[in-house]
């Protein structure tokens, strides 16, 4: 139920963007850039490797028993990938709206140059107020007051988002 | 006598060969509106009395494109806030080009706002009260602060201020200036303020409208003792002030 990680990568591959919201315990940046070279290159190959034609978006997911992994690849060949506990679900969905929130406050940014790493703190802010939002969702089944409470308690904590 | 049927003759003919040599040599030429409010809110002034005035002199019914619209064709409606980003990110960027002061910056931008003010004000007039002109520095004030901001963000300025120390210092303030919304400023530029571009605006018209001035944006943080949100303020520095 909680997000670990969000990467971003640009249309050539170079990680442009990297946060972690649960602190690993030994992957450092310098790994990171090179797993998502090597799901970039995979990425690639297994886009060849596709009997059918028509869909080749690529890597899509990967599961495993201790985690979970999206990425979502835009028309315009970024791929926005994010790994969580295996439980999670929506994920797809919080890949748009981060691209929603990309494509506002980083495109839009003058100071911005493509295939850099991305540094506008406008856009951190918002994915950090998104991320929070999207896991408080996640947790809500787990709240203390889901047992004993009458109904409309948590209709009004749903009426929040 | 003679002169009597001159004159007579000379003013039933105007009206008509008039109408034909502006159909033929003048065809209305006219910008498009640059309203910039967010999508959706157009701005509600109703009543563009002008707006027939193309009809005049165009014979053909093919459909014309929107420069060939009248000046107040496009009074009511307004740009996307996306088309308005993209277009302010690609001027800032331009502005930078071989520039490393963030003063000279500030500078260049609100130079390029002057010469928007100068012709806003000018298209605002004749659009809104075309028999009116201030003479006082305080109603012009308040004139940007509602329906100039209104015809270029459609919405109103949230506040006017006069300095406590100076009589002729002002402050126009806004808590979500348009220029600031998607730009993040890198750490080596944290004083400049893309909001000089407004002010620039800003100078332009008071400049245009016959009072001398200067014009400054300025990002003031959130106070929380007294509750109040992070806002830019515009300092409007009037000069050689009669009263």
């Amino acid at each position: 139920m909680t997000i670990h990680s969000l990467l971003i990568l640009s249309r050539s591959g170079l990680l442009v963007f990297c946060k972690d919201f649960v602190k690993h315990p030994r992957l450092k940046p310098n790994d990171w850039i090179r797993v998502t070279g090597i799901f970039h290159g995979m990425s690639e190959v297994i886009k060849q490797l596709s009997p059918l034609p028509t869909k080749n978006d690529g890597i899509s997911s990967v599961e495993d028993e201790t985690f979970r992994l999206h990425c979502y690849q835009t028309l315009t060949g970024l791929k926005f990938i994010v790994t969580a506990t295996p439980t999670t679900e929506n994920l797809e969905r919080l890949l748009k709206d981060v691209y929603g929130l990309y494509c506002d406050f980083v495109m839009k940014d003058p100071f911005h140059k493509m295939e850099q790493p991305i540094k506008s703190h406008k856009f951190i802010e918002q994915l950090d107020t998104l991320v929070q939002r999207t896991s408080d969702i996640f947790m809500f089944p787990l709240l203390p007051f889901w047992q004993d409470s009458p109904y409309h308690t948590y209709f009004l904590v749903l009426g929040k988002y | 006598m003679m002169n009597a049927e001159l004159v007579t003759s000379d003013v039933s003919s105007q009206p008509q060969s008039y109408s034909t040599t502006s159909g033929v040599e003048y065809p209305s030429t006219s910008a498009p509106s640059l309203g910039m409010g967010s999508g959706g809110t157009a701005p509600p002034f109703v009543g563009n009395t002008f707006s027939q005035s193309s009809a005049i002199g165009s014979t053909s019914n093919k459909k014309q494109s929107i420069f060939d619209d009248d000046l107040n064709a496009h009074m009511n409606k307004s740009v996307s806030l996306s088309a308005f980003s993209h277009l302010f990110c690609g001027l800032l960027q331009y502005c930078r080009e071989g520039i490393k002061d963030v003063g000279t910056l500030e500078n260049r931008l609100s130079g390029i706002g002057y010469q928007i003010g100068i012709k806003q004000l000018e298209l605002i007039t004749h659009r809104l009260r075309p028999m009116k002109r201030e003479t006082n520095h305080v109603s012009m004030l308040e004139f940007i602060t509602k329906d100039c901001w209104k015809h270029i963000f459609g919405r109103l300025a949230d506040g006017l201020e006069q300095s406590m120390q100076n009589d002729n210092e002002f402050f126009i303030v806004d808590h979500k200036p348009v220029t600031n919304r998607f730009v993040s400023l890198p750490p080596d530029m944290v004083t400049f303020n893309p909001a000089s571009f407004i002010a620039g605006i800003i100078h332009g018209m008071l400049e245009s409208a016959g009072f001398k001035c200067n014009v400054i944006a300025l990002d003031q943080e959130s106070d929380n003792e007294s509750k109040r949100p992070k806002r830019t303020l515009f300092i409007v520095q009037f000069k050689n002030l009669h009263k």
